[in-house]
This record gives C-alpha cells, sequence and structure tokens, in this order.
C-alpha cells in the first residue's frame, strides 16, 4: 500500500511536489528542461532522471517513457492530460467506503475502462485506508470466530478427555505391574511351597467324646480368593482407609524396637523400682513412728497382693521378647 | 501338600454395621496386597438377624464382595442351651462342620467387630499355620482406630503392653496369669469343634470358657501369632466401665460356675481377679495413710512398691511407644498423664462395679464411630 511518502499527491497547503502531479497542465516542464537542469547537478526532485523519477517504467534509450509523447503533437499530450485528470478524479470514488449496512447508498462503480481512457501506466487501484476497513467487519468474519471459538472448545475438550484417559492408562500400567509382581512372587512361593512343603498337621489326642468330624473331608477345591481386583492397590492405597497404614514393615520396626530395647527396659524398671523404694523406706526410717496396732497392718498388706503378678508379668514380657522371633517376612526389620 | 485353608471369621451381633464392614475390608485389602500367603483365605461373618436389620444394604455389599454372610437364625438353640456369642460360635461349629471344614487342613482365625487386620496379621497367620506346631495361636492387640487420645484409650494402651504377658502366661502350662484373647486369636478347627463353644446359660466372656476347655482338652497347645490386630478403644468411659464389668462377670462366672476348670487353674484364676479386686483397696489404704500412721510397717511395703509402681508406668510409656508408629500425639504430655489416671481409676474401679450388679446381655458396647467426634485427630495409618 502506497503511503503519504511515496504518494505524489501534494499535502494541503503544499506545492505540488512534481510537475507530473499538479492537475494544472499548464505548470508542467518539458522533459528536456529537468533533464538539463539534472545535467546541472540542481538540487530536488525536479532533477532526478527521468528513470529515477519513474522507476516503474522503462528509461531507457530504446524505451524511454515520454519519449512518444515529447515527440508527439500537443493534442496527444492533451489527451494524456486528461486521463490523468479523470483518474485523480476518480480517486476520491474509490477512496470512499464501501459499507453494506442496509440503506446505505451504493457507491458509484467506477466507468469500465476502455481502450481509449485506460491508463496505462495506473497501477491497480490501492485498497481503502485502514480506518475505513475497520469501520465494519465483515459478516464472514463473525461467522468464522463462531466455528473458530467451537472448535477451540472442541479441542480442549478433547485434550482434557485424553489427558484423563492417559492418566487412567498409567494408573492401570502402574496396576498391572503390581499384580504381575504380587503373582511372580506368589507363584515361586508356591513353588518354593510344593518343593519344601509343609508340616503335617499335628495329631490330635483322643478325645473322650467321639470327634463329629465327617467321614470325609470336603474341602472346597477352589476356595474363592475374596473380592477380586477391581481397582488398583494403589488408588485403594490413597484413599483414607484406616488399615491401609498396618503394614509389615511397621510391625517389623515396632516390635523390632521394642526388642531392642528389652534389656534397657529391664534396667530401667530395677533402677527406677528401687530408688523409688529407697527413697519410701528412707522417709520411713527418718519419721522414727512407733509401731501401729496389730489389726493395722493388715492394710499395707493389701499393697503386696498384686506384686506376685507384676513380677510374672514382667519375666513374662522379658521372655516372650527373648525367646520368640516376633518379626515377619514381609519387610525390614 | 496343599495349603491349608483360612477362614476369618467375624462373630457379633452385627449392630456395629460401619465397623464390622471396616474390618471385613481390611481382610480383604490386605488379601489383595498380600503375596506369599501359605492358605487359602475364606470371610465369614456371623452376626444376629437384628444386625442384619440394622443395615441389610451394607451386609448384601459385602456379600456381593465374595464374603459369607451368615445370619444365626432367631430360634437356632444348642443342644447345651448356650446364650449371646456363645451360641452364634457354636451355630459356626455346624455349619463348618455341614460343609465338611472341620478339619486339621483348616483354621479359624476369630475376630471382633472392630477387628481389623495388616499385612504383618496376615503373614504372620501364614506362618503360623505353615509351621503347624500349636493348636491355638494368639498374638498383640493395638488400638489405633479412631484414636482420639481421650481417657479410655490412654487406658488400652497398657493392654497391648500387658499382651506379651498374656502371650508368655498363655504358652506356660497351667496359664499362670490367666491370659488369653477373644479376638485375634486362631484356632485348628477340627481342635475348635472338638472343645467347642457350647455351654450352659450365658457366659460373658465365652473366650476364657473356651480357653479353660480346651486346655483341659487339648493341654498347652498355645503358640504365640506373629503380626498386631487393630482394634479400637471405648468411645466414653461409661462404655469402658460397663466392658471391664463384663470381663469381671466373665472371670467370676468361669470361677464359679466352670466344671472344667482344674483346681490348680482356678487357684490361678481366682489369684488374677484378686490382684484387680485389690486395686482400689490400695488406693483407700494410700489416702489414709494421709491420717493413719502405719510406722514401721511400711520399711517392708516399700521395698516392693516401686517395683509396682515403676511396672504401671512402663506398661503406659511402652504402650505408647507401640502405638507410635500409628497414632498422631495431639495432646501435651500432661494432659497424657492425666487422663491415664482417670482411665486407670475407672479400671480400678470396674470389678467393684460388677459385683454392685448383675450380670446382662444388653451391655451393648458402641463401636462404630459418633458422627460428631473423632474428626480431630487421623490415625496415622492414614498418612
Amino acid at each position: 500500500m502506497a503511503g503519504s511518502r511515496t504518494s505524489p499527491n501534494p499535502k494541503p497547503g503544499e506545492a505540488p511536489a512534481s510537475p507530473e502531479s499538479s492537475p494544472d497542465p499548464g505548470g508542467l516542464e518539458e522533459p528536456s528542461v529537468a533533464q538539463r537542469r539534472a545535467s546541472h547537478g540542481e538540487a530536488g526532485t525536479d532533477g532526478l532522471p527521468a528513470w529515477a523519477r519513474f522507476p516503474h517504467v522503462d528509461s531507457s534509450r530504446e524505451g524511454r517513457a515520454f519519449d512518444s509523447e515529447t515527440e508527439s503533437s500537443d493534442e496527444a499530450r492533451r489527451a494524456e492530460t486528461e486521463r490523468v485528470l479523470r483518474e485523480l478524479d476518480g480517486l476520491p470514488e474509490e477512496m470512499r467506503p464501501r459499507g453494506r449496512a442496509a440503506g446505505a447508498p451504493p457507491s458509484p462503480r467506477p466507468p469500465e475502462p476502455t481502450p481509449a481512457n485506460e491508463p496505462p501506466l495506473a497501477e491497480p487501484p490501492e485498497a481503502a485506508a485502514p480506518a475505513d476497513l475497520w469501520d465494519s467487519p465483515d459478516t464472514y468474519l463473525e461467522e468464522r470466530l463462531r466455528i473458530a471459538n467451537a472448535t477451540a472448545t472442541e479441542l480442549g475438550r478433547d485434550l482434557r478427555t485424553i489427558a484423563e484417559t492417559w492418566t487412567r492408562v498409567v494408573g492401570n500400567i502402574e496396576s498391572l505391574e503390581t499384580e504381575v509382581k504380587h503373582a511372580h512372587d506368589e507363584v515361586a512361593f508356591i513353588r518354593a511351597a510344593a518343593r519344601g512343603g509343609g508340616a503335617p498337621p499335628r495329631r490330635l489326642p483322643e478325645a473322650a467324646t467321639p470327634a463329629p468330624a465327617p467321614t470325609s473331608v470336603r474341602t472346597p477345591a477352589t476356595v474363592p480368593r475374596p473380592g477380586a481386583p477391581t481397582r488398583s492397590p494403589g488408588a485403594v492405597a490413597a484413599t483414607h482407609v484406616p488399615y491401609a497404614g498396618f503394614t509389615a514393615e511397621r510391625y517389623n520396626r515396632t516390635i523390632g524396637a521394642l526388642k531392642a530395647r528389652r534389656r534397657r527396659l529391664a534396667a530401667w524398671t530395677f533402677v527406677s523400682a528401687g530408688v523409688i523404694s529407697l527413697a519410701l523406706v528412707t522417709v520411713t526410717a527418718l519419721a522414727k513412728e512407733a509401731m501401729p496396732p496389730w489389726w493395722l497392718s493388715v492394710l499395707p498388706a493389701v499393697w503386696m497382693i498384686p506384686v506376685p503378678f507384676f513380677v510374672l508379668s514382667f519375666r513374662g514380657t522379658q521372655r516372650v521378647l527373648r525367646h520368640n522371633h516376633l518379626e515377619v517376612p514381609g519387610g525390614p526389620p | 501338600m496343599k495349603p491349608p485353608t483360612v477362614i476369618f471369621q467375624i462373630t457379633a451381633i452385627g449392630k456395629n454395621a460401619r465397623a464390622l464392614d471396616e474390618s471385613a475390608r481390611s481382610v480383604l485389602y490386605w488379601l489383595r496386597n498380600t503375596p506369599r500367603l501359605w492358605f487359602r483365605p475364606v470371610v465369614w461373618v456371623l452376626i444376629e438377624p437384628e444386625g442384619y436389620a440394622s443395615a441389610p444394604e451394607l451386609y448384601d455389599a459385602l456379600g456381593r464382595e465374595g464374603i459369607r454372610l451368615l445370619v444365626v437364625p432367631a430360634g437356632f438353640t444348642t443342644p447345651l442351651g448356650a446364650l449371646g456369642k456363645a451360641r452364634a460360635l457354636h451355630y459356626a461349629t455346624e455349619r463348618r462342620v455341614e460343609l465338611g471344614l472341620s478339619n486339621a487342613s483348616t483354621w479359624i482365625y476369630h475376630q471382633d467387630e472392630e477387628t481389623c487386620v495388616g499385612e504383618d496379621t496376615l503373614l504372620g497367620i501364614s506362618s503360623f499355620v505353615r509351621s503347624g506346631r500349636h493348636l491355638v495361636g494368639s498374638g498383640v492387640i493395638l488400638y489405633p482406630i479412631d484414636w482420639t487420645g481421650t481417657p479410655t484409650h490412654i487406658q488400652e494402651l497398657t493392654r497391648s503392653y500387658d499382651d506379651f504377658r498374656v502371650l508368655d502366661s498363655m504358652t506356660e502350662p497351667g496359664n499362670p496369669t490367666a491370659g488369653f484373647h477373644g479376638s485375634h486369636i486362631l484356632v485348628r478347627a477340627d481342635a475348635e469343634d472338638l472343645a467347642g463353644w457350647d455351654a450352659p446359660g450365658y457366659a460373658p466372656a465365652e473366650d476364657l470358657a473356651f480357653e479353660i476347655r480346651f486346655r483341659a482338652r487339648f493341654g498347652s497347645v498355645f503358640g504365640v501369632l506373629n503380626g498386631f490386630a487393630y482394634e479400637k478403644g471405648a468411645y466414653s468411659l461409661a462404655d469402658q466401665l460397663r466392658q471391664r464389668r463384663r470381663w469381671v462377670h466373665g472371670v467370676l462366672h468361669a470361677l464359679f460356675r466352670s466344671r472344667d476348670l482344674p483346681r490348680s487353674r482356678r487357684v490361678t484364676v481366682a489369684y488374677s481377679a484378686l490382684s484387680w479386686f485389690s486395686a482400689l483397696p490400695s488406693i483407700l489404704v494410700l489416702v489414709a495413710s494421709l491420717f493413719v500412721h502405719y510406722g514401721p510397717l511400711l520399711f517392708f511395703t516399700g521395698v516392693f512398691t516401686g517395683f509396682v509402681w515403676v511396672s504401671m508406668v512402663t506398661a503406659y510409656l511402652e504402650g505408647f511407644r507401640l502405638h507410635s508408629e500409628y497414632v498422631r500425639r495431639s495432646t501435651s504430655l500432661p494432659r497424657l498423664v492425666l487422663y491415664g489416671i482417670v482411665g486407670a481409676l475407672v479400671d480400678i474401679a470396674a470389678p467393684w462395679f460388677a459385683l454392685l450388679t448383675r450380670p446382662t446381655r444388653n451391655d451393648f458396647i458402641p463401636k462404630d464411630r459418633p458422627a460428631a467426634s473423632g474428626q480431630s485427630v487421623r490415625p496415622r495409618a492414614t498418612d
């Protein structure tokens, strides 16, 4: 699009920039004069050679733009001037806004170019000014925006669906991996058990009363494994069920810590009990009280009743922790 | 050799439906997520008709998950006329005989309605049934579910540590300190069915009666079951008091009504009960010492008093350490001490309260979490 910098039209209040743009045919200078000025080194546009002032035409000696006109008659020059003037007159019509609002008068149709009046050097008419273009948007633009908006929404929805599907697929893969690992462990365990075998069931001692045991043991061939996996273990673990944290690892850690401090526990019990007892006996000795009536001795004896129970309890706890392998084979001790 | 069958049997009235549902689902969850189990699992839920009526949809849903739901018929009676839980357990015995599951390759893992299992529980069961050295196994029970740090829950900490005493006593000939559980026990099916649960009338502590019968019949065949079971304490001090009262009634019932209790065993059970009863007089004597001077008598008692006190404090400390992997402490240490004292006072008063009241079958201890409480502290298991 041609800007004002390249427009040959004069600005308001300005003199015509070049003789070609002047509407006054009498003001035109002959090319020979211009050429003379150029040859004398005169400044300004008028001093430019023809090839510089009219770069869109071949200004060489063989194809000089104005050679024919220069050598034509005055009538031909006049006709040329009139064509230029007509074209200039048509410019405001071209610049007029082309809104399609209802009731707007249709823009005048430019005259059909004829071979007689067709401007040989005129460029195709430039588009209208930007302000005029945005003044009234095209109806199709609204439709295109609507379609684009709907498509973008649908695309976003599809993307979200893909993301959800992906998340589900990842969860299923994790579940699959977990189940395969468990199945592998299970198979390895069953094979090892089949090789080693379990202890045969111990025979019960003869009962005084006849046992109501059935004549034929009918253990179900396939005991259904309850709760077939319907969702991934990870998904179950993520939910807030209190039993999800009851793991073998926690158990082993808890029971291992208790077993590790068994000796310290015994030492602490004896030392603390000794200190307390020593303090009580000391206080009793310092009190220097007289012997009470004999029947009062029954009352402190009540304190002695649970002493054997506590002694057995202490001994039993120490023994269970010492003699039993309490860990389970599911996690690190 | 084919792996044995383990029946996870949850026996309850069924009115604590949500707690029971959680227990059953803990079994399903860990069966699904624990490989290398050397047994074939079956899950039974054994409830009363009124329990089923309280939440039929929930129980039907459990049935659809592969759990066998057994509702004890309202008109079912045992040969000896057992009532309460013993009646339901006898009903399960009859069903096992009918199904051909009363044999040496079937084991029963007994659960209360709030007994959840973990991976360690299943691995412990697997090891136990594979070794086959004992007919009965029992282990340690923790109480981390719905932990809120109330006085009742603080008091339950001591039970977990005391379970080591129970395990030792149980595996000793004669069970000198009368230790046993009604839940988290594993029994070989044929032996259990031979010993039976049937007894005349209502037995408040049917587990103690069963242990007495079983020991009298098979001797010292008890072993340690590795792995914890996970339960929940009572939600209120009143519930704690009623629960303990039932235990005391059970001990007294065994002492005075059980025909299978040998003389030596009767002595040990009586002594265990006496130890519990002596707690309240001990406190009263201690308070009385502020006014009555016992003088030189304290030389003798003072030597042992330190040991008793330290043993009691150790039970709280070690009980809390056992739970520390599973619960998050939300209360300050002074409050824990205060709550521990309050919980202990309830346990101290329970046997005397039991003497003043009669056994009742209507002692229903709620185990379903109240809607408005228990939300402030979450078990660490869910972290």
